[in-house]
């Protein structure tokens, strides 16, 4: 029996819409999440370059000079301005849809989504204080 | 003062009178499933779909589906489309506008280009012109059991009144935004991830899994939960917010995804805590 013999008896053909390969470029919004999603292959590679580091280190001095004047490279600086921004992209977008996860009932009312943005950058800003004064060895 | 009574409707310039603006091209996506049954030949195979275009005129007040009934009714009767209330409220009338998802009730005319391009919902598969299959969202839906259930029978509809069904504006907070969804699928359209993954349940049918979920009389999370945390549950959804931008009713469906994939991610600690408690 050949496929046709299957069939019901139906004159329906459904016909599929395959998405196109280029979708991710059809909208801004598209277009932003593709970044987004590209931005991990950058930050996996600076977590490997940075391991990379932790390993020069604990191999001695020459290793950990070798790793500096490798950092020091064009490429490798113009890699590092790439992953800060990509840093940056993926922390902005992420702070700015994730009140959608996080839903705060005051009484009969929603906590509002710019205050739950707020607290995120609040907390980095506070965060990123706390690395600095530890950077600079404990003084203000 | 024109206008209805009662209301102010005749103190907008537009709503009082529609004025003729003119013509605009009207490009219309067809599909016929038997076409080439219809022109003689022996193979029972779908047609190539093609393109219509039509000149169509249109004032302050002519909507997409306006313009898609006046199509209808003036140049070609075969065309086949999807229309009912007109008031953005049946979810029936979804299609793509110039490559977006959009309400072909609340569309108008006057705010397009002069160069409109119609076609069916995308990542849908088309029956006829601008006609969806919506039967893969309402198993969809289905299998996300859309209804309240008790505590005591967690199985079946309960929809008797009872002082345990009372709720406080407070709680009704909580699923209100959710319960909006019109099931017209632009969110559908809207996400590639239901173009990648076919089996996935999408934004709208997990929607209203959490407008269940979320209310106070309900007590079936854990009968959604196989749907929800399946491989095609909520885990397909990588976030790509267009689901929420499309909605034409402010439902926010990425938030709602968001939210069950909380719900599964919680189910699954905990069973396996207890697990590790039993041992």
């Amino acid at each position: 029996m050949s496929d046709l013999d299957q069939r019901p008896a139906s004159n329906r053909r459904p016909l599929a819409q395959p998405l196109p390969r280029t979708w991710f470029l059809g909208t801004t919004e598209y277009r932003l999440y593709a970044l987004r999603e590209a931005s991990a292959l950058f930050l996996g590679i600076f977590v490997i370059n940075v391991c990379w580091a932790v390993v020069a280190l604990s191999r001695g001095l020459e290793t950990w000079e070798r790793w500096l004047a490798f950092q020091r490279h064009p490429a490798v600086v113009v890699f590092t301005v790439i992953t800060l921004a990509m840093v940056l992209l993926q922390s902005v977008t992420w702070f700015q849809v994730s009140p959608k996860a996080i839903r705060v009932r005051l009484g009969e009312r929603q906590l509002r989504a710019s205050w739950i943005i707020a607290a995120q950058y609040a907390a980095a800003f506070v965060v990123l204080a706390l690395l600095i004064w530890r950077a600079r060895g404990g003084r203000s | 003062m024109s206008g209805c009574e009662g209301c102010n409707c005749g103190s907008r310039p537009d709503a009082a009178e529609s004025r003729p603006l003119g013509t605009k091209r009207v490009t219309v996506f067809r599909y016929r499933p038997c076409s080439a049954v219809e022109q003689g030949s022996t193979e029972p195979r779908g047609g190539e779909p093609w393109y219509d275009a039509f000149e169509v005129p249109y004032d302050t007040g002519t909507s997409v589906a306006d313009a898609l009934g006046w199509i209808k009714d003036n140049r070609d009767a075969t065309l086949a489309f999807r229309v009912s209330c007109r008031m953005g409220i049946c979810g029936s009338c979804g299609l793509m506008v110039n490559g977006k998802p959009h309400l072909a009730c609340e569309t108008f005319l006057r705010d397009l280009p002069d160069e409109v391009t119609i076609a069916p919902l995308a990542n849908l598969d088309v029956e006829r012109d601008l006609i969806v299959d919506k039967e893969p969202f309402l198993a969809a839906l289905t299998e996300v059991k859309p209804w309240l259930m008790s505590a005591a029978n967690a199985d079946g509809f309960d929809t008797a009144l009872s002082e345990n069904n009372r709720q406080t504006p407070a709680q009704m907070l909580d699923y209100q935004q959710f319960a909006q969804c019109i099931n017209c699928l632009l969110c559908y359209a809207a996400c590639p991830q239901v173009g990648f993954n076919r089996p996935f349940l999408g934004p709208a049918a997990i929607t209203v899994a959490m407008r269940y979920s979320r209310d106070s009389r309900d007590h079936g999370t854990a009968q959604r939960l196989p749907a929800l945390d399946a491989e095609s549950g909520v885990w397909p959804c990588t976030f790509v917010g267009a689901c929420s931008t499309v909605c034409p009713k402010g439902v926010d469906p990425a938030a709602a995804v968001q939210l069950a994939k909380l719900v599964a991610a919680k189910a699954r600690a905990t069973g396996l805590i207890k697990r590790k408690e039993k041992r």
